[in-house]
This record gives structure tokens, sequence and C-alpha cells, in this order.
């Protein structure tokens, strides 16, 4: 019985590393023949991160029985930043407790990391319907929040049409961002209805910055008073990480 | 079941003070409980988790708890921390900060009894590495599901601060009028608590079976019972009126209670209030253990001693055994006495409905077979003026006053009764000012202090009669360096027998020429049948003493013997700092 899933890269890994940290401390990842699967949220239960990053992602990739591998985000992190450019990394458990982490380029570096035991109940994805879909350059969005961020910690976000804008109210003053279809960086805006919904901006920038360069576009969903969805690719082949957030009641 | 019925019940509770409708309020919350989760409803509603003999605290800092409500509600630390300011209730911060909350969540789960109960253990058993964050993550899990009073009383119960001004006997009440149907049923509760000392244990057994099931209930050895008391009466002539005929007057030592079981060796020790202490006594369980009987549950009084002399210390010094770490170092440098003053089950007898005659007779012939333990000291009497000299006689040895007890009483387990009944004195004179008194003997040392002094003898000069009367004996507060410089100007002084200017009832090892001066604090000045300085002036046959007195660390060289401290001025300090005590 064993698990081994192994990278060309440490890319994946470092981008997943950054994203989880972002909502929680002890994630708990699940292995099976299908790939590898996270879903969790934070300790508040605001924002929730779905990942899932099939077999087909991997150089190489062996699961005969299903992983549950919780362990402490930090610990793995540190291991996961010694890995160079182009070093492969694989990951591999025969028991529930130890992680073994190998990096290879020449020389062999082995690691181990002690699993611990899930605190966490399994999650379900909130199912949503959304009304509004943005496909955006991640830097224009990044851009533009930060724009909202120099006068309010939460953004409103407006849609109709063809236009959406981005509200920040803050006790120091208002801040408004229009974007329209035509705009560079904006490859799409659809609305079914018009909607309009506020976020708090620190989850929000927290994400984006774990993102990193990794996504030059990121598509986001959303709707009246509803959560707000950002999806992104993970790997090459079918590979996603869903980020949700629940709205703020309004937008004082 | 849904924990807002819960929370519910305590809002309509902090609303009155009468205990009728407490009582109503509670017996209708019971009555909505399903049998399965009532006794985590009783351990919540007592702001536990468990009785506190099991030793698991929740116990969440006030500091953690804002941290939680910074993250999880949008509530700033400033805020916060100005309405904690404010009502001087977290609880209360809570409500207000839920009810403000402007961020919504993704999913919501019910809030359930079992669930917040669940999530409390988590929170207790996470220790160690990390525990802080994972404590923070169960309790943002659960304000994320609260309603704002919900998050009132789960906070309330987390700090430790749920008062809802209910009383053991008002859940028995509560309990026996859901289960029984009849509040008079309570005595029958009431049995079991005491002796299981565990109301969720109490309220599912009635629950599940009814009254029928408590029968079956008796005492555990290592499952603590609820301490017998003592009524208190502040005169001897009201004891005697009171109870009449022979009675057992014993020492009432300053010191910690202590209910002791031993289980085929296996020890457990619990305070008054029924804590788990075991670790706090390493010592009593190494002797305890050493009984060799399978079952036996008594009760002692652990009192610090001085090293050297074995005098009782005061209570304070046993504070030093409330420590989680180097436990041993403190076994070491303060070490106790242990004092057997009952007993309750023994080899597999219980005896609470023995006589205290019976249940003495059998704790002698433990301490008998055992030199390690103490049993304390106590005198069959029947007189007034019998007790008021023991009084005096138990005072100055260091203790607090008597317990006197009814020969034939049985051990009612939680009750308060005559059965017991203590004394205190009435006025007592503290020290205020520190005294100069002058070395008249001393008694060799044990131990470390082989070939140097254990306890000094000292007295005070009686002008009028040009005479030196004993007043205290001291064994405290010497370093090493002085008990060396001490024992060799001693050694000059030392003479066959008392010097014919000494006044002393005590026998000491060694007599001195009245001439090496120490300064000396001690609590107050009490009445003693031993010393002799102010023989007879306060009441016959008694002097004055300095209750438990302490070497300041000066050698008064510059002192003459006849220029040390007075007997009047020591009657002067006795008058003047003589104040009633309030027991």
């Amino acid at each position: 019985m064993s698990f081994v899933a192994k990278t060309k890269s440490p890319a994946e890994w470092k981008l997943i590393m950054n994203v989880v940290s972002t909502i929680v401390e002890e994630p708990s990842f699940e292995a099976n023949a299908e790939g590898i699967q996270f879903r969790g949220m934070d300790p508040s239960h605001v924002a929730m991160i779905d990942l899932n990053w099939p077999n087909a992602s991997f150089e190489k990739y062996e699961c005969d029985k299903e992983f549950k591998l919780t362990l402490r985000i930090e610990e793995l992190s540190k291991l996961i930043k010694r890995a160079k450019q182009n070093n492969s990394i694989s990951i591999s458990a025969e028991d529930d407790e130890y992680l073994i982490v190998k990096l290879e380029n020449g020389r062999k570096r082995e690691f181990q990391i002690r699993l611990i035991e899930s605190s966490q109940s399994p999650q379900q994805v909130p199912k949503l319907a959304l009304d509004s879909r943005i496909v955006i350059d991640k830097g224009v969005f990044e851009d533009t929040l930060n724009d909202v961020g120099a006068v309010a910690d939460h953004i409103t976000i407006e849609t109709n049409n063809d236009e959406i804008k981005f509200i920040g109210n803050g006790d120091a003053g208002k801040a408004e961002i229009t974007l329209n279809k035509s705009d560079e960086g904006v490859s799409e805006i659809s609305s079914k209805v018009e909607s309009k919904a506020t976020y708090s901006l620190q989850y929000l920038l927290s994400i984006l910055k774990a993102i990193g360069t990794t996504a030059e576009t990121i598509s986001i969903e959303y709707s009246n008073k509803m959560p707000f969805k950002i999806e992104f690719r993970l790997g090459e082949v079918g590979g996603y990480i869903n980020f949700y957030l629940a709205p703020r009641i309004d937008d004082r | 079941m849904d924990y807002s019925v819960v929370a519910q019940a305590y809002e309509d509770m902090e609303k009155t003070r009468k205990r009728l409708e407490l009582l109503e309020i509670l017996a209708n919350l019971f009555k909505n409980t399903p049998s399965e989760v009532i006794e985590r409803v009783i351990y919540l509603t007592q702001g536990k988790i468990k009785p506190d003999f099991y030793g698991i605290e929740v116990g969440m800092s006030d500091k953690l708890v804002m941290k939680v409500l910074e993250k999880s509600t949008s509530m700033s630390k400033v805020r916060i921390q100005e309405e904690y300011k404010k009502t001087g209730d977290l609880g209360e911060v809570t409500k207000i900060a839920l009810s403000n909350k402007i961020q919504t969540t993704l999913v919501k789960d019910r809030l359930t009894v079992e669930r917040v109960y669940s999530t409390f253990e988590d929170i207790a058993n996470t220790t160690g590495h990390g525990s802080v964050d994972i404590k923070i993550a169960h309790l943002s899990g659960l304000l994320s599901d609260c309603t704002p009073l919900e998050g009132k009383y789960i906070i309330r119960t987390l700090t430790g601060i749920l008062r809802l001004g209910i009383a053991d006997y008002t859940v028995l009440d509560a309990l026996a009028v859901t289960y029984t149907g009849d509040k008079k049923n309570r005595g029958y509760l009431e049995r079991t608590y005491n002796i299981s000392s565990d109301l969720g244990k109490v309220a599912k057994i009635v629950a599940e079976k009814g009254l029928k099931g408590l029968e079956e209930i008796n005492i555990v050895v290592g499952t603590p019972i609820r301490p017998m008391l003592a009524e208190r009466l502040s005169s001897s002539q009201e004891i005697i009126d009171k109870v009449g005929g022979k009675m057992s007057l014993e020492y009432k030592l300053d010191g910690e209670r202590l209910q002791i079981h031993v289980k085929k060796k296996q020890v457990s020790i619990f305070s008054r209030k029924l804590e788990n202490i075991t670790n706090h006594y390493p010592d009593v369980s190494s002797i305890m253990s050493e009984i060799n009987i399978e079952n036996i549950i008594v009760e002692a009084e652990a009192v610090a001693i001085n090293k050297e002399n074995g005098s009782y210390l005061p209570f304070q010094e046993l504070m030093h055994r409330r420590r989680k770490h180097k436990i041993e170092e403190a076994v070491k440098n303060y070490p106790i006495s242990i004092n057997l003053f009952d007993i309750i089950f023994f080899d597999n007898e219980d005896l609470t409905d023995s006589s205290y005659e019976r249940r003495r007779k059998i704790l002698n012939s433990i301490v008998k077979k055992n030199k390690k333990l103490d049993i304390v000291k106590n005198k069959i009497i029947q007189s007034a003026e019998e007790i008021d000299n023991f009084l005096e006689q138990s005072i100055e040895e260091g203790c607090e006053g008597l317990v006197i007890k009814d020969l034939q009483g049985t051990y009612r387990a939680g009750a308060r009764e005559y059965l017991w009944i203590k004394l205190k004195r009435e006025y007592k004179s503290e020290m205020s000012d520190t005294l100069d008194l002058v070395v008249i003997g001393a008694i060799y040392g044990k131990g470390k202090r082989v070939n140097r002094y254990g306890a000094l003898l000292l007295a005070a000069y009686d002008k009028e009669e040009d005479m030196f009367r004993s007043f205290c004996k001291v064994g405290t507060g010497f370093s090493d360096e002085q008990l060396k410089i001490i024992y060799e100007k001693l050694q000059k002084c030392i003479i066959k027998d008392k010097h014919a200017m000494v006044d002393s009832k005590m026998e000491v090892d060694v007599w001195f020429k009245p001439n090496i001066v120490l300064e000396i604090t001690g609590s107050e000045i009490t009445i003693s049948p031993i010393h002799t300085a102010n023989m007879n002036e306060i009441r016959k046959d008694f002097g004055l003493a300095l209750r438990f007195p302490i070497f300041t660390g000066r050698i008064r060289e510059d002192k003459m013997a006849q220029d040390i401290t007075t007997t009047m001025e020591i009657m002067n300090e006795y008058r003047k700092q003589l104040k009633k005590v309030i027991n």
C-alpha cells in the first residue's frame, strides 16, 4: 500500500502551499486513484478552497488506496521551499505516520514529516448558480483591488451587461473603478441579472497574493448578495483551484 | 438537542433571582432535554464539562477569546477592548459582536448541545505545540454558527463566568420535579450526589432508571464523596448547651483537608472542593500505598511542618505544593505531616453509618501500623472549661481552633450539621513590630542541622522581678551561615542547669546564660499553657507566647540581655492588637 506523486518541478506544490495556507494551518489532503484533492474552510467559515489535482498532471502517480494526509502546512511548506526550480519533487506515504518528500536533481534529498490527526470534518462545496461572470487579467484585478484598498477594507462589486463597477467606501473616503468589456485585460463580462455584493478585501488580497504569477487570467463569478468564486487552473490537464468567499451583509 | 433551548433557559435564569422561578426554568429545561444529553446539559449548566475531580478544564483565556472575536466577527480589537472594559463580561461582548456581524458565512451548521459539548471537550483536550491555533479554530467554528445569545453563553461557559446563581440543591430539586414528579424526592437524589459528587451522573441515572436506579449507587473508592462539614458556634458554653455529655475535641489544624482514596495501592487525593490534587502530594501517595489493605478512604489534614523540629507552620507554606513542575523539590523543601482524622471506607466496608468512636478506633489501628502517619490530637471531655483550655493549647501549637465531635455521630457526607462543630477563638492579637528576645535554651538539630541547634528557646525580660520568662521556641528564618555563627556564640554560654534568672516550664537539651539577643517576628501573641511570660495575668495557669515565630536574620549584638523586649511591653502589645476574630 503506497502513494507516490512526482512532479517535474516544485511550481504547483509552491502554489498549493501558498493558497491553502491563506485559510487553514492543518489541511487534510486526500489522495486516491484519481489524484489529490483538498477541500477546506477557514475557521470562521467565510472562505473555502476546493482543489482538484488529477493523476494525469503528474510525471508519476500511484495510489492503491485512499490516503488522508493531514499535516501542518508550515512544515511541508518549508520543505517545498528547499526545492530549486529544476528539482523534481516526489511526495509519498506508506502509512498514516509520515509523509516522505524527495527532492531530486543529481543529488538525492529525502525528508520526512510527521502526519497529524485531522481535526476538521469533511466539507461540502456550496452549490451555487451564480449570475455574473468576469474573466480578467490577474494583474488588472489585483490592481483594482489595491485601488479600492487605498480607502476601504471591503469592496462592493456591481455588474450590469457590459460594465463592472468596483466601489470602496471607507471612513477616509470613496473609490470607484469602472471596467468595460472593451478595456484591456478584460476578456469577458456577462451577467444574467444585475448583481451587487460586498466582500472583505483582506481575503481577496491574500488569495491573489498567494496565486502570484502562476495564473495570467482568472475567472470570477458572483451573484447578488451571494458568495464570490475565483477559479484558476492547476497544472496542464484539468486541475483547478476554486476559492469561495462569503459576502458581507451590506456595503457599510 | 438545539443549544438555543439551553441558551434561552440561561437567559431567563439571568433575569430572576427568585429560587422558585429558577427552579421552574431549570425543571422546564430538563423536561425538554432528552435523557441521552441530560448529563451534558447538567455539566454545561454547572459551567463545566466534567465534575472537578476529573481534572478537565475548558478554561480559555480572555486574551484568546478576544483574538477569536476579532477574527470571526468584524469587531475591531480596540472596540472589543472598549466593550470589555465597559461590561467586564466577554459573553456580553460576544453578543454585541455577533449582533453587529457583517460578514456572512459559506455554510451554516446546526448548533446542538452535543456539538457545543464535544467542541468544549476538544478545546480542553488540545495541548502542546500549536494548540492555541487549534483552540482558536474550534471556537471560531462554533461562533460562526451561533446566534448572539448562544454566543454569549458559550463564551461565558468557556471563560468560567457562567454565573447562573443556582446551587447544587436547586439542580437536585429540578431533577426531582422533572423525573419523579415530586420535589420531596430530592433526598434520594441528594444521597447519590453526596457519595458520587457528580450531578451529571445523578441526572443520567434518575432520567434513565428513576428512583430505583439511584439505590444501586454505592461509594466507589477512587471517586470522591462530598465531605462532611462542621457547623460553627462561638463559645464553649454554647457547645456544652448544644451537645452536652461527653464529646471529642479535635485539633483543627491549619492545613489542607485531604480525602485520600487507596484502591489496591493506587492512591488518589482530593481537595475539600473535590479537585484531584494527587500530584501535589507524592509523599502522601507513597506513604498511603504502603498500607496493606485493599480499599481505604480516609480524611486527613496535611500541615506544613518545620523540617528541624516538626512544629506546624501556617497554611500559606502549603502553597508551595500547588505547582505543576518540580514538585519533587517542593516535597523536599516543604515537608508536611499527614494527620488523619476520619475514615469513611475500610477494607470493603462503608463506614459512613458507623459511629465516630468506632471510626476513630479503626483509624488508631492504622496509625499504629504506619509510623509515618499521625492522627489528629483529640481529647474526650465534658466541661466548658476543658474546651477553653484545649482551645488555647491548640492555638499556641499552630492550630486554627477545635472541631468538637459527637461520639455517636455517623459520617454524613455533604451535610453541615451539629454532629461536628468548629470553634475558633474570638480574639487575636496581631504583631505589628519585631521583638528582641534572648536565647535561654536549645534543642539539638537533626538531619542537615546536626551539630547545630534545631530550635532555640527564647525569653522576654520581666523587669519588675528581674527574670527572663520563656515566650517562644523558634526554628525558622535561619540561614546555614547564621546557624553556624549562633551555634558557635552559644557554645560559650552553655550552663549545666537552667539559669537562676530563667523561668521556663519547657524541656530542652541545653540551657544557656541569657546573653545572645535575636530579633524575632511572629504572627500574633497568644495565650499559652506552656510559656511563662505574663503567667496568670490574663488567665490562671496561662502565660503569653508568640505564634509562628521567625528569626529576622538580625543578631542584636548591640543589645544586652536586660535591654530586650519586656514582658510589660508584650502585655501592652497583646492588649493593643487584640481584635475580634471574624470567623
